[in-house]
């Protein structure tokens, strides 16, 4: 059997008639009692567990994962709000899935061990896997330990990327979507495993501004000093009115334009964050870890260098796909990119189908954060802010 | 001689010397070109330390440029949203037919889109009183309180009942905390919804402390909301009005329709019993005025006796108003009878020029009594009519008598046919030069009895029923009858006469034979 994927969609007030909506346009394509796997992206006003019975009810699937979103991208627009579907039907690819919550303080490295072992017991195919893709909470802070207790068990080679779901920039509350659940402050993911080809590419288009600086203390995910000053005052020194009012507006500020870029040397490139609060000694918090004594900039974009950047991406999928056509594109963009972007945000994904093919079905969602392999060392996995992300599959 | 001082050195030492002073030289010359490289390096030092600090400066301006081409780009985009959505809701609830369909329209997600966390949209109603229509972010209780406080604020009250919009932007301090002790909020819009005849209510939206502050953009954008909802109000009111009123005079015009049917009905009850009444009176005084002429006859011939002539001269009137009366009765009988449906018609095709030229020998006479010229234009093409003869005639003879009566001596009588008649009929024109008719008499030219005042109708006796009757018997041919007159200058009749057997099935349940 051929895989069969099938995307729904639905704007309808209330988010069970939404869901029903989705579904229905799913079941007509799928043309199939039940549906091996179910991808959902939703904005919260859909976030319920009405829309999951729904789902359940009519899709009747195998394994369903999500997550909450501040927009929604397809290949024709993208949208502020609604309900989307993603659903796959096939004798190729071999799905996992799982979820596990966690709290503030808890050991990251056993929640990822955790999500690893559940993962591994789903999978029961002898096919070689080939991706994880994850969800996690964007309101809570990350920490490579996560990914490192999960690769403990999947294996150091093993592609793990991902998007942290996100609000509609309230920052009030995110949602994951497992199975018959509606969780919060929780990891869920799928794995899949095939013969086909999987290719996976994230950029962001950002360029560093002025002169170098160098992080000269920094405790975890918290940049105390930037060249023995507070952190802050990099900010201050950029945008100096526009900066007292930095704490009051993170991520609803100018501060979103010009993220930290943080040169890692061993990867040569610019890792990207957004501060996500700012202590009153001046530290600024960051969504995760940074690395002492490292080069540091305010960087900057446009529309040109965005567009250039997912033409990037979308050439490396290309290249690595080698001529095969994908079935399915999955996108991941920055929710503060998007937004600054606003307008012109569209443009990305106009040049990806470019790039990629107009008739590839494609679907993504805004994410606080976006999980990809780091530059050179395709076995560490890292927290990029500010990035467009695309996972093909064929 | 003096041996030289190299002489007396050893020559080991000479060279151990030679070699010091290279050293020196060498040490001396190395310094020098260190101290160079020192300065130089500092000098490039120095360079880079002002280039990277120039490009500092760069990015500075660059980051300042860029904040302001955001900014404007921001508030751009954010204008232009709130119009897109504007724009849908604005569609959306002017076709809205009632209010409560308005406020259905009135989503969530455009006041989302729009940037508010916070609204409350409140209508006035009938009885004065504010009632909540849309609320946001507010429970009952809060909004119960926050209408309470807002009403009694003179300066909030005033300010709306102007129909100006107030926003975080542009109000007083003091404005500025009570606004946030009412709603809880630090950013906020308020504009008043007005209509033709005032202030019907109000928008209020709003956000807290932690959201972007509002412009100047998002206070014109809700004040274009609420006079769109005003609007749309204003409709919807003029709508349900104009139906119920459109439902109001449906239901009148039902009423009357009814009250009309059961007049007519009664109408109709009374004139059959009048055409009755006429038909079994004419009956019954018939036959006692044909005794009447019958012994008068009888008298005047002196089958009983020699009878004086001034008798003989009564007894001549006697006949002759006998013969009138005769007629009239006759008249009236035919009336009835066209108007109850009881007369036999019998149709059948005629030639158009016989029935006319016998009709022109049947009033020659009355004509050349009273040299009036009569003209008969007929048309080679006429067709030929489809009628009873017999009382087709009696219509030609009617009007053509009528028309010689009214025209005085040496006048003119015209008898045409009209080419264009209408479909499957013919138009006869009966016109003469005579005294014509009052305009107020010419509506009751065709009642019964009617007599218009004129010296001839003073001088000459006439029924009133002549007209009545070729009325009644065009009817009863399906055609039309119609008179255009000048007072002074003379009267044409018009009427048509079918020409086509068909026109009979056509009408035959539209038009009653009277």
């Amino acid at each position: 059997m051929p895989t069969s994927i099938a995307i729904g969609f639905s704007q309808a007030e209330d988010p069970k008639d939404a869901a029903h909506q989705a579904c229905v346009l799913v079941k007509n394509q799928l043309n199939s009692i039940t549906t091996d796997m179910v991808i959902i992206f939703a904005s919260i006003h859909y976030c319920s567990k009405e829309v999951l019975s729904v789902i359940h009810t009519i899709l009747k699937p195998a394994r369903l994962v999500g997550s909450s979103s501040a927009s929604i991208i397809f290949s024709e627009d993208i949208y502020k709000r609604g309900l989307a579907i993603l659903a796959i039907n096939s004798q190729d690819l071999n799905f996992a899935v799982a979820s596990t919550s966690y709290h503030p303080g808890d050991p990251l490295d056993q929640i990822g061990f955790e999500f690893g072992r559940k993962i591994n017991a789903d999978y029961k195919s002898s096919i070689t896997r080939q991706a994880s893709i994850i969800f996690c909470d964007g309101l809570s802070l990350y920490d490579d330990q996560l990914l490192r207790g999960m690769k403990e068990l999947l294996g150091r080679s093993l592609l793990i990327a991902g998007a942290f779901s996100c609000d509609d920039f309230k920052l009030k509350r995110t949602f994951q979507f497992y199975q018959q659940d509606l969780l919060s402050k929780s990891v869920v993911g799928f794995l899949f495993g095939s013969n086909s080809a999987v290719a996976f590419s994230n950029k962001h288009g950002f360029r560093p501004l002025g002169k170098p600086r160098t992080i000269t203390r920094v405790e975890g995910t918290v940049i105390q000093t930037i060249d023995h000053k507070p952190a802050i005052s990099i900010y201050e020194e950029f945008l100096k009115d526009d900066a007292k009012n930095l704490k009051k507006g993170l991520l609803k500020s100018s501060i979103d334009h010009y993220p930290l870029g943080i040169y890692l040397e061993d990867q040569q490139q610019y890792l990207l964050r957004y501060p996500v609060d700012i202590l009153n000694d001046g530290s600024i918090v960051c969504q995760a870890s940074v690395p002492l004594n490292s080069e540091v900039h305010l960087t900057i974009s446009n529309k040109d260098s965005c567009k250039n950047a997912a033409a990037e991406a979308a050439q490396e999928i290309k290249m690595a796909l080698a001529g095969r056509q994908p079935q399915i594109l999955i996108v991941f963009e920055s929710m503060v990119r998007h937004r600054t972007l606003s307008q012109y945000s569209f443009i990305e994904i106009q040049t990806i189908k470019e790039i990629l093919g107009y008739s590839t079905p494609l679907i993504g969602m805004s994410s606080f954060g976006e999980l990809c392999p780091a530059g050179l060392d395709e076995n560490k996995t890292n927290l990029q802010n500010g990035s467009i992300s695309l996972l093909a599959i064929c | 001689m003096n041996p030289s001082f190299f002489s007396i050195l050893p020559i080991s030492l000479c060279v151990l010397i030679l070699i010091l002073f290279l050293l020196v030289i060498y040490f001396w010359l190395t310094l020098n070109t260190r101290e160079e490289k020192i300065a130089q390096l500092e000098n490039s030092h120095k360079k880079m330390v002002r280039s990277f600090n120039e490009l500092d400066e760069q990015a500075k301006l660059i980051v300042k440029t860029d904040l302001e081409l955001n900014k404007a780009q921001e508030e751009l985009d954010k204008r232009l949203n709130g119009l897109n959505a504007l724009q849908r809701t604005s569609r959306q609830i002017n076709q809205a037919l009632n209010e409560d369909e308005i406020f259905e329209k009135l989503k969530n997600s455009l006041f989302e889109e729009l940037g508010f966390s916070k609204t409350l949209i409140v209508v006035i109603d009938e009885k004065q009183r504010p009632k909540s229509r849309t609320q946001i972010g507010f429970d009952e209780r809060t909004t119960k309180q926050a209408l309470e406080v807002l009403f009694k604020d003179d300066y909030l009250k005033n300010t709306l009942n102007e129909g100006r919009a107030i926003s975080s932007i542009n109000s007083p301090r003091k404005t500025k905390e009570r606004m946030l002790q009412i709603f809880d909020t630090e950013h906020y819009v308020l504009a008043p919804i007005v209509t033709q005849t005032g202030m019907l209510g109000f928008i209020f939206v709003g956000n807290r402390s932690d959201a972007p502050a509002v412009t100047q953009g998002d206070e014109e954008l809700i004040a274009i909301l609420a006079g769109q909802i005003g609007q749309a109000i204003e409709n919807a009111q003029l709508f349900d009005k104009v139906f119920r009123s459109s439902q109001e005079l449906e239901i009148k015009v039902k009423d009357r329709t009814k009250q009309l049917a059961t007049a007519l009905s009664q109408v109709e009850e009374i004139n059959r019993k009048k055409t009755e009444f006429i038909s079994a009176v004419s009956h019954e005084l018939r036959t006692p005025l044909t005794s009447i002429k019958g012994y008068a006859a009888i008298l005047m011939a002196g089958k009983i006796g020699d009878i004086p002539d001034a008798v003989k001269e009564r007894l001549g009137k006697i006949n002759t108003h006998s013969d009138n009366l005769v007629n009239l009765i006759n008249n009236l009988l035919d009336i009835a009878r066209i108007e109850s449906g009881r007369v036999d018609m019998h149709f059948g095709v005629y030639k158009t020029k016989l029935l006319i030229d016998n009709i022109v020998d049947l009033l020659t006479p009355q004509v050349t009594a009273k040299e009036i010229k009569l003209n008969v234009a007929l048309s080679p093409l006429i067709p030929d009519v489809y009628i009873d003869l017999s009382q087709a005639e009696r219509i030609f003879i009617n009007l053509l008598s009528n028309a010689v009566k009214f025209t005085p001596k040496k006048g003119t009588i015209t008898l045409s046919v009209l080419p264009s008649s209408g479909k499957g009929f013919a138009t006869f024109e009966i016109a003469d030069s005579g005294i014509g008719i009052a305009p107020a008499d010419v509506e009751k030219l065709f009642s019964e009895f009617f007599r218009a005042e004129n010296e001839i109708n003073q001088t000459v006796k006439g029924t009133g029923l002549g007209l009545v009757l070729a009325k009644d018997i065009v009817h009863a041919h399906h055609g039309k009858i119609w008179v255009n007159s000048q007072l002074g200058k003379g009267t044409s009749f018009f009427f048509t006469l079918p020409i086509d057997k068909g026109i009979f099935d056509t009408n035959k349940q539209n038009t009653p034979l009277t």
